[in-house]
């Protein structure tokens, strides 16, 4: 039993990683990115590979994965950080998509559907944390380095510009301060913790292969910070949480196997529906303003700041 | 030696589609004054405005900022030149409170850069601290100290108003653009934008705005700029500007 | 076709081996299961959401007819069959927490997969926890002999290039061989396959060339693997790009034989390369005739489900079957179903005969099932060799082969 709870608590730790740092682009920044799941697999490709055949220990995989997707991250954002709304939305579809290509069809580099196996658990100085509690352990060190340094970035002015940027580019720029390079900025330092995210998932589970990083595992992403409540930082942590532990709890319903399946899918649609209709701004998001203007019409605002 | 214009304007053109709004413009802005825009809806103001503050390029034609050339630099370079704006529709920030819109606008910000805002907490803090002090000032001066902690939507339209200014104060004081100041302000609130107004032209570079209300611009302003169709019809000072009969005729409607 | 359920030869091996696999295993078993209780329990990951649901649904009734067959019959000498399905959603993280909840919380020690990705994402967790992993839906070659903790009922895509390969070395003398292979991961998986077993009979890979397999224009590719002036080319190809590959191989005066796999034979085929088909031959399930005990699935399924078994409830239902035969016969013998001595009573079971045919489980974790290749003349595809004229002819050994 325990060896289960420590599994589903990692896999929600490095969900929580790659919803936390999802929200800094979508929640702060605005920033509708379908490729998140894209650079996850860049990390985790990139983190594998240099333990495998660098021999490189953890912590420096957890760098080179980070630099990986990072890097990748910016070369696409010089270009698309023009991109808006829609535009991006296709644009980062694209790119995904490109990326599950060059997973399948890089063979040389990635095995291509062959997929890597045999990935070290981390070790620091001959020490392997191979035990689900140590596993764990790591997975919220490294969480922990990712929410710190998130928190950092959302607490300070650099956070205030972000959530400027998402209320109002147009207005932002003419504020003095340039739009494309805060959008390349923070495209690069979520991707980064995405592929962070990546090597810790790749040493963890031991094996990856391109199916690992579909267009499916953006999706949950998404989910897990609209759930939680995007731009809280800790919102989306929970909302990862909740997606693993929710069909995990579920196994325990006592449900019949004809109906899991479709009861999955049920609970999982009407928690978003839920969540979209009685707060919309998510778990941990604040309550809405209900406040009447000059004009007299009511409107409403969503106010997600959080402490600075 | 002749003074050197805040902002000289030289055969500035600018067409969107086949629509030429903008017909070979050339215009010097008096450094140290305040210039009035006015003119018919369409007559291609904000498109001056938004040359000059970069959000969209000349088909051709210089525009020179005290004898430098600005085309080229994006409108956030212009804005960290001490060119900055208000807007017609306001466009604060919704979920940022008042003094957060003022703040995000400060220059000089180390906080906002990624790195000290990751690594160095105590660069961040301390500019944080400084940049809120300035901001408050900026608030204090449109007379709204009272309300930095509210959000756009819990202001009156002219309090809202009040914080675009403000917010264009904290970007830059070179160059101050205004994008119909007293639109939609009743009596009262414009009288006491004309004294803020006032009080700013001392304090400030140079000051250009766009109005329709005309009695405004002859009480603060000390030059009128007449555009009509894209053209600069007559300019000169607010009198004799306003008695002009081409003016009369646009304005009323004759 | 013998309609047995186990083959003669096979029970004879049983009685011999078992004794002595399980003397050499005993001792550094794994989890030990109480000895024979009431209640044994399996798990099942299966992607019971997601896109492939529908499938999922099929994977799970297949299993669990099985299960309740043998339960109606008392179960295994006496003790109940029952299966946990736990969903995947066919996502590798889904199936890892799936398979830890399984192992760690029901304590299963058999758990059945499906799928490559999940199979391999959980191979790792049923190593370590040394729980057998079987799989009814895995036929990517990629997954030959990746786990001793590994086992699947249906043909692996490998073993179509091995009986290729032997009918080619003893058909024509085969010794020069080129690839021809698709950029997916079947092609890519076949390619490694032969690489693999064609050196191994002694003969050698002269060329291998790698298409996108949703492109036509294959010339360059088909000018130099005719180059190569191979005495056979396997092609490794799926989909719409084979027809387009056999006319350009030909158009570049490639004549000599073209090796291929089941995904050859289509219309598509036949109506792009025409003649240019011919002198090809490629490997195909050998289809038995449903003999009484397929009729007799088909009437109790339908009996118990009110619908036709579809091919995916087949699959699942002889893996289900062959599982707890092996088991029965376990308990017979008085062997422990420890992970350990469950695969080693699945190698023992020699030709399980399911409703999907004959078929035995292989050491590398594989399974062997009947092929016949096939061939194209005067327009149409026909068998070249049936399975039984492989076996007499001695090309491939189709029979309880312990490799």
């Amino acid at each position: 039993m325990e060896a289960y709870i420590l599994a589903v608590l990692a896999m929600a730790g490095i969900y929580a990683m790659l919803a936390v740092s999802y929200d800094l682009a979508f929640g702060y920044a605005g920033l509708f990115s379908v490729a998140h799941g894209a650079f996850f697999g860049i990390g985790a490709y990139a983190g594998a590979l240099s333990m495998l055949n660098l021999g490189l220990p953890f912590p420096l995989a957890l760098l080179a994965g980070a630099a990986a997707a990072g890097l990748v991250a910016a070369a696409i954002a010089l270009p698309a950080s023009r991109l808006e709304g829609d535009y991006l939305i296709v644009g980062s579809l694209a790119f995904a998509v490109i990326c599950h290509e060059l997973m399948l069809n890089l063979t040389e580099v990635t095995r291509g559907p062959m997929g890597i196996p045999g990935i070290p658990p981390p070790s620091l100085f001959g020490f392997d944390f191979d035990t689900p509690w140590l596993q764990l352990l790591v997975i919220l060190a490294v969480l922990a380095v990712i929410g710190l340094v998130a928190w950092r970035i959302a607490a300070s002015p650099y956070g205030r510009v972000l959530r400027a940027l998402k209320d109002d580019p147009t207005a932002l720029e003419a504020a003095g301060k340039s739009v494309r390079r805060r959008k390349l900025e923070i495209l690069t330092v979520s991707a980064a913790m995405a592929g962070a995210a990546g090597v810790t998932y790749a040493s963890y589970v031991a094996f990856i292969d391109p199916e690992s990083f579909i267009a499916r595992t953006s999706f949950v992403i998404i989910v897990a910070t609209v759930l939680g409540g995007a731009g809280t930082l800790w919102g989306p942590a929970i909302g990862a949480l909740v997606i693993w532990c929710v069909p995990e709890a579920l196994r325990f319903a006592g449900i019949p196997a004809t109906l899991r399946g479709p009861l999955n899918e049920i609970v999982y649609a009407a928690l978003l529906i839920l969540i979209v209709m009685l707060r919309p701004e998510g778990i941990a998001g604040r309550r809405r303003l209900r406040t009447r203007t000059e004009t007299g019409t009511t409107t409403t605002a969503s106010t997600t700041t959080p402490a600075n | 030696m002749p003074e050197v214009p805040a902002l000289r304007l030289h055969g500035v053109r600018k067409a969107f589609g086949a629509a030429v709004v903008v017909h070979d413009v050339s215009l010097d802005i008096r450094a140290r004054a305040t210039t009035g825009l006015i003119g018919p809806n369409g007559a291609g103001k904000t498109t001056l405005f938004n040359l000059v503050a970069g959000v969209v390029a000349p088909d051709a034609g210089r525009i020179e900022m005290h004898g430098q050339p600005l085309l080229g630099l994006s409108a956030a370079a212009r804005a960290a030149r001490g060119i900055s704006r208000t807007f017609q529709e306001i466009r604060l920030f919704p979920t940022l409170t008042a003094l957060e819109n003022v703040m995000v606008a400060c220059q000089g910000n180390r906080g906002e850069r990624l790195g000290t805002a990751i690594l160095r907490w105590g660069i961040a803090a301390a500019d944080q601290r400084r940049v809120q002090a300035r901001a408050e000032e900026l608030l204090a001066a449109v007379g709204l100290a009272h309300l930095a902690d509210r959000l756009p939507t819990e202001l009156s339209y002219g309090q809202q108003k009040r914080v675009g200014i403000a917010r264009a104060l904290a970007t830059g004081q070179e160059l101050l653009l205004l994008d119909e100041p007293a639109a939609g302000l009743d009596p009262d609130a414009v009288r006491d934008l004309a004294a803020l107004l006032r009080r700013l032209a001392g304090q400030v570079g140079t000051i250009l705005l766009i109005e329709h209300n005309l009695e405004l611009v002859r009480e603060l302003c000390d030059e009128a700029v007449f555009l009509d169709a894209g053209r600069v019809v007559v300019a000169g000072p607010p009198a004799e500007v306003l008695e002009d009969p081409r003016v009369w005729r646009a304005f009323m409607g004759l | 076709m013998t309609q047995l359920t186990l083959r003669r030869r096979g029970l004879g091996r049983l009685a011999l081996g078992l004794p002595a696999v399980a003397a050499g295993l005993a001792p550094s078993a794994g989890r030990t299961q109480a000895r024979y209780p009431e209640l044994w329990r399996m798990g099942a990951v299966l992607n019971l959401s997601g896109p492939t649901a529908a499938q999922g649904a099929d994977f799970r009734a297949g299993l669990e007819f099985a299960a309740a067959q043998w339960n109606a019959r008392g179960g295994l000498g006496g003790t109940r069959i029952e299966i946990i399905f736990e969903d995947s959603a066919a996502q590798p993280a889904r199936a890892v927490t799936a398979a830890q909840k399984l192992i760690q919380v029901d304590r299963v020690n058999v758990l059945a997969n499906v799928y490559s990705s999940p199979v391999l994402a959980v191979v790792p967790i049923t190593d370590r926890a040394r729980v057998l992993q079987i799989s009814a839906g895995a036929t990517s070659p990629r997954l030959v002999g990746i786990s001793r903790y590994f086992m699947t009922s249906v043909a692996n895509a490998a073993l179509e290039a091995e009986v290729a390969l032997a009918f080619a070395k003893q058909a024509f003398n085969a010794r020069r061989v080129s690839i021809f292979y698709g950029n997916d991961d079947f092609g890519t998986g076949m390619r490694d396959a032969v690489r693999r077993l064609w050196p191994a009979a002694g003969g050698t890979i002269v060329e291998d060339e790698g298409v996108d397999p949703t492109r036509a224009d294959l010339a360059a590719v088909s000018a130099k693997l005719a180059a190569s002036r191979p005495d056979a080319i396997y092609m490794a190809l799926s989909g719409a790009s084979i027809g387009a590959a056999v006319k350009q191989l030909r158009e570049a005066r490639f004549t000599a034989p073209i090796l291929s796999h089941q995904g050859f034979e289509s219309r598509d085929l036949f109506s792009v390369a025409g003649s240019a088909a011919e002198n090809s031959f490629w490997t195909s399930s050998s289809n038995p005739e449903g003999g009484p005990q397929e009729a007799a699935f088909v009437a109790a399924f339908r009996q118990a489900y009110n619908r036709d078994p579809a091919i995916f409830v087949r699959t699942h239902y002889d893996l289900g079957m062959s599982l707890f035969e092996a088991m029965a016969r376990m308990r017979q013998q008085g062997q422990d179903w420890t992970a350990e001595n469950i695969r080693a009573g699945l190698l023992g079971l020699g030709t399980f005969t399911g409703v999907l045919g004959p078929f035995s489980y292989r050491e590398d974790g594989t399974a062997l099932r009947e092929l016949d290749i096939r061939t194209y003349r005067r327009g149409e595809a026909a068998v070249h060799l049936s399975a039984a004229e492989i076996q007499q002819r001695g090309i491939f050994d189709f029979g309880a082969r312990r490799t």
